[in-house]
């Protein structure tokens, strides 16, 4: 899903049209989170296949404004009629405010739809999103596009793509004819960038992984690990292990000389052999570590032990002295 | 309302369904956070076969000081109040269902996360909470759905904590909560998406479960938090001996004076004068009362959930640790 290799472009800023502005590529990275957030929104409010829906990005930006972390985003309302579009501009605001509330770090990034192709409509939304306050301004917006739809309108697996506007042509400065203001709006060229999906924190990962585990096998989630004998988490990590050594092994049984991945491969695993520590030398000496390492986790949980059954005896013992009182009186 | 009008209703909700979405971003918030301990509301709806569906998950603006401490606060219960409105505006026909809590182990157990709970399951019946417990953070992932059962909710509208009362309702501290199955929804893209994603790349991070943590602090959190909790426990319970000992002291007074009373019956008697009333001493002595057992409860089972966790790390240390020697004597 994510593209290897792109073309980048120098493009005019938002701010200051025909000045180029950063020299650098961009690169958006999206949360799993947020991309199952977003296609969680899709899912939700496609009524009609023609209905256009839209929502905010919210996440990080680098400090030279070229690399965008997207974290979350939130559905705004809009309404399609011909060639406008009226945006929910009061939900926008209140929606980011309460999450910035929460996530004092974060801003907005640019929007999400879900159309084929760029077209009229794309510009003004993207337009209403690079000015005014609460938006992307003064960065520069970027707009995620998730395609689940093919040529016949069957549902695919969703696409991703991401796109960065800048201003082209005369800037539009809403000069006053008369009574009526002339609306203000840019004209917008969309550059690809590229992205690339990421998990953030290495639970929110394995809960992730659990998800697609647990999808692919039509198993019911269960995230609960307090039983005290339920190893079963570890013992899957072990049996991963296992079968990616195997799977090294099987590689190394065929092993190409005049491949340069292998070569790289075998350097790799060499210097890691020969980087372990001297102590791992001394038999002696690690048994002896071991021995004292086992005894006190031992006695660790011994001691627990000693606890809970402290804890247990004395609630039972206090119901019986207590009820024997009764008995007396 | 007043209180007394305030039943325990049994709860028809037999699981709860969580958007894999929603999921996601609470367990990302809270483990962003560790170990800064974070609360919020969950949004969402009953459906009619008996399954809370959860869809939107909200954390509060700041980090709690302890467990329980936001989910009554003014300023938490305004936040709730402004995102859901503000989710009416969207047209998602949710409502507030409950709350989850990011924990170490069983110290979510605090009488200020139980007492909003049982307020709240007395005006919703379904409601519950999800605690996200962060003893195994990057290693397993633990959650669970809980709510106070029958026995505690009834003992609490009645609002003694004998040990009389514990007995009449059959409460101990093993089952002041009931655990609920948490299923995941999940809509059609998203499958689609988690389908495709079968091959992604494993970072080494995620086996951080097989690393052998000798100097791991995570156990010696959870051994702080467990003498912390027995401390609580002894200081509870250092009043309950001081009233078993008051206890037996008076009721020794007692026992003398009947026994007085009786001899001096029997001269009376036998002096052909009239008895005197043996029952008096109950005008004369005041047995103590007995303390609450509350605390005292709460501390027990927050021992028991921590020492659990404590046995389960154990478990696999000693796994790991022989299978690690194991190899040595094949060398």
């Amino acid at each position: 899903m994510s593209a290897t290799t792109s073309m980048h472009l120098v493009r005019p800023g938002v701010s200051a049209p025909g000045a180029s502005s950063t020299t650098t590529a961009c690169n958006v990275k999206i949360h799993a989170t947020a991309f199952i957030r977003i296609l969680e929104i899709v899912a939700k409010q496609s009524i009609s296949k023609d209905k256009r829906i839209i929502g905010t990005l919210l996440g990080y930006r680098s400090d030279d404004g070229s690399g965008f972390e997207v974290r979350d985003a939130f559905m705004v309302p809009c309404d399609e009629t011909g060639d406008s579009i009226a945006i929910a501009d009061h939900e926008h605001k209140v929606s980011y405010q309460l999450y910035k509330k929460a996530h004092p770090k974060e801003s907005v990034l640019g929007w999400f739809g879900t159309s084929k192709q760029i077209d009229n409509s794309t510009g003004l939304i993207h337009d209403f999103y690079s000015k005014g306050s609460d938006r992307a301004f003064p960065y520069p917006a970027i707009y995620l596009n998730v395609n689940y739809r093919d040529e016949n309108d069957q549902v695919i697996n969703p696409q991703v793509s991401t796109y960065i506007g800048s201003t082209v042509g005369k800037v539009a400065t809403g000069q006053k004819v008369g009574w009526k203001t002339q609306s203000s709006v840019n004209s917008y060229v969309f550059h690809p960038i590229p992205n690339q999906i990421m998990s953030g924190t290495t639970t929110e990962k394995l809960a992730l992984d659990s998800l697609v585990e647990n999808h692919i096998n039509q198993t019911p989630t269960t995230f609960s690990g307090n039983e005290v004998n339920d190893l079963s988490n570890l013992k899957k990590q072990i049996n991963i292990v296992v079968a990616s050594i195997d799977k090294l092994a099987q590689h190394l049984d065929s092993f190409d000389i005049n491949n340069d991945n292998d070569l790289q491969l075998l350097r790799t695993l060499t210097n890691n052999l020969s980087s372990r520590p001297q102590s791992l030398f001394n038999l002696d000496e690690l048994k002896k570590h071991f021995g004292a390492y086992n005894q006190d986790v031992i006695m660790i949980e011994y001691l627990t032990k000693v606890v809970k059954e402290q804890i247990e005896l004395s609630a039972r013992l206090t119901a019986t002295a207590e009820s024997e009182k009764k008995d007396r009186e | 309302m007043a209180s007394k009008s305030k039943q325990y209703q049994e709860p028809t909700a037999t699981s709860i369904g969580i958007d894999s979405g929603a999921l996601l971003s609470l367990v990302r918030h809270t483990s962003e956070n560790y170990p800064s301990l974070y609360s919020g509301p969950l949004f969402g709806f009953e459906d009619d076969n008996g399954s809370v569906d959860i869809s939107h998950i909200y954390p509060y603006p700041y980090p709690d000081q302890y467990e329980g401490g936001s989910l009554r606060s003014r300023s938490g219960a305004k936040y709730q109040q402004e995102i859901l409105d503000s989710l009416k505006t969207l047209d998602y026909g949710v409502e507030f269902q409950g709350w989850f809590q990011s924990t170490l182990s069983g110290s979510f157990i605090t009488s200020q996360l139980v007492e909003s709970l049982a307020q709240q399951q007395l005006t919703n019946k379904n409601a519950f909470i999800l605690v996200h417990n962060m003893s195994s953070i990057g290693k397993e992932l633990d959650l669970k759905a809980v709510r106070l059962t029958r026995n505690f909710v009834t003992t609490y509208v009645e609002g003694k904590w004998k040990s009389k009362d514990l007995e009449t309702n059959r409460l101990s501290y093993l089952n002041i909560f009931e655990e609920i199955p948490i299923t995941i929804n999940n809509q059609a893209l998203v499958n689609l998406y988690l389908a495709s994603e079968t091959d992604t790349p494993k970072s080494t991070n995620e086996f951080d479960i097989l690393n052998l943590s000798s100097n791991h602090n995570l156990t010696a959190k959870l051994l702080e938090s467990l003498s912390g909790q027995i401390d609580s426990y002894n200081f509870d319970q250092t009043n309950f001996n001081y009233y078993q000992r008051m206890y037996s002291k008076e009721n020794l007074k007692i026992l003398q004076w009947k026994q007085n009373r009786r001899l001096e019956n029997l001269e009376r008697s036998k002096a052909g004068q009239k008895e005197l009333d043996t029952n008096e001493w109950q005008s004369l002595f005041k047995l103590p009362a007995e303390p609450s057992r509350y605390n005292n409860m709460l501390h027990s089972s927050a021992i028991d959930n921590l020492a659990d966790d404590l046995l389960k790390k154990c478990n696999e240390e000693l796994t790991k640790s022989f299978a690690i020697e194991g190899k040595f004597a094949n060398e």
